[in-house]
């Protein structure tokens, strides 16, 4: 499952400037859509995941979702007790929720509604989906953070596991146009999976089916 | 004289680009269908209620070194394949497992479809057997409901997510949530609405999962018996 071999990168449709088209590059712990149309893109849904999670190349450390990973215990942990009481779910999460084949389906949000956090807070929070949206350049990341903000009053953070970084822990963000979900494997800091879906706008279909 | 294609008009493109689209959804389907888990046994559960009835979907992912164990509980033959027969008897064996019940009420589900991943996914970790049951629910008042959920398959081995979905019926509105902690028990609140009295909360997403799920049906269509390509997370 490991290896150059084990990679692939897909055009869908007719790359253009106007017309609707698709990229997708994927394989072992990753899986990219990035549908483009005019000017409007979407890289939802997308599964940056890693394993190993920490490791040495050419003298230096790599932490493939180390911002990601240290940004969340951050949050977790400026939040008071009572609302970290709000935010963390009383149950294990073994994995993604929304993960692979579950395109178009909605959850009922949980955990801490943003509306709770302080400005600080919440610009924490929007810090943290930017690990995701950030991906593709700022010409379309601006609008789509933009966007997020905008929903800001109906998104939720949810958090199972411990707060100590280094910890096993699992987080969701979503709100109506955003689902992000770190779902660490078997209990291992080293074997991490996440998802990134716009629930409105999955492989465009916001603007690619018009 | 061999015709060249007229070049494609916008709406070609789009129509030729949806076509592609519904393939790449079946494709990204395929993609990274679950972890290669170890030695857990992956039970995830998604509820969905109508005013009517329940649907339940659990998606099975048997950890690399439980994969022989699985496939031989589900190959009763050990002829090397699951035939249809056999992976409904196993759904029966899952199901004896599985509890179901509204506001006290235990509820009777009936297997409704089935799915065995690729050959070769389970002995990697990455094959779902996927399973989906309905259960019709007795005449319900309007007001509060409970529906209540337990998977007990395998608890030796198993590792649980119970989740329920935003329902597509307006008249339904989830209120409340409740599991232990491991997710073998999930207790679902919920207020059923009058049909006179519903609400218009017009959920876009709704038809959008129903473009998607459209977009799907009409990529697996067009896939047919052709390999898919897959990979694994």
């Amino acid at each position: 499952m490991f290896g150059l071999d084990n990679y692939w990168l897909a055009f869908l449709g007719a790359p253009s400037t106007t017309t609707p088209w698709m990229l997708q590059f994927g394989g072992h712990h990753l899986a990219i859509n990035l549908t483009l149309g005019g000017s409007q893109a979407s890289m939802t849904p997308s599964l940056p995941a890693a394993q190993p999670a920490r490791y040495t190349f050419e003298g230096r450390e790599v932490r493939p979702l180390g911002r990601e990973n240290d940004k969340a215990f951050a949050l977790i942990n400026a939040l008071d007790a009572s609302h970290q009481a709000q935010a963390i779910l009383k149950y294990r999460v073994a994995d993604l929720v929304l993960g692979p084949t579950q395109d178009g389906k909605t959850i009922p949000p949980e955990g801490i509604p943003a509306t709770a956090l302080t400005a600080k807070e919440q610009e924490m929070l929007l810090d943290l989906a930017h690990e995701w949206t950030g991906i593709v350049t700022d010409a379309f990341a601006e609008p789509r953070m933009a966007e997020i903000k905008a929903n800001l009053a109906q998104t939720y953070f949810a958090w199972s596991g411990p707060t100590t970084n280094g910890s096993p822990s699992y987080f969701r963000i979503q709100g109506p146009t955003l689902v992000i979900e770190y779902a660490p494997q078997q209990g291992s800091v080293d074997h991490i999976h996440t998802i990134y879906r716009d629930p409105t706008n999955d492989y465009g279909a916001r603007f690619a089916s018009k | 004289m061999r015709r060249s294609s007229p070049p494609l008009r916008p709406s070609g493109r789009r129509a030729a680009f949806s076509v592609a689209l519904a393939l790449a959804i079946a494709i990204a389907g395929a993609t990274c269908v679950s972890a290669h888990r170890l030695d857990e046994y992956l039970q995830a559960a998604r509820l969905n209620i109508d005013p009517d009835r329940v649907e339940l979907q659990l998606d099975l992912t048997p950890g690399i070194a439980l994969a022989d164990r699985i496939v031989a509980e589900i190959d009763r033959n050990r002829d090397g394949a699951i035939s249809d027969d056999e992976l409904r008897a196993y759904a029966a064996v899952v199901q004896n497992g599985i509890t179901l019940a509204v506001d006290g009420h235990q509820l009777q589900p009936q297997l409704v479809e089935k799915h065995l991943p690729a050959v070769g996914a389970i002995p990697q970790g990455t094959g779902t057997i996927q399973l989906r049951w309905v259960a019709r629910l007795p005449p319900l008042s309007a007001g509060p409901h409970r529906l209540f959920y337990r998977n007990t398959h395998h608890r030796d081995i198993g590792v649980y997510l119970a989740n329920v979905l935003v329902p597509a019926n307006d008249r339904v509105a989830v209120t409340g949530q409740d599991r232990d902690m491991d997710q073998r028990e999930f207790t679902v609140a919920y207020e059923l609405r009058d049909a006179q009295t519903r609400g218009s909360r017009g959920f876009a997403l709704a038809g959008i999962g129903g473009v998607l799920a459209g977009c799907v049906f009409a990529g697996v269509a067009l896939v047919g018996g052709r390999r898919q390509r897959s990979a694994s997370c």
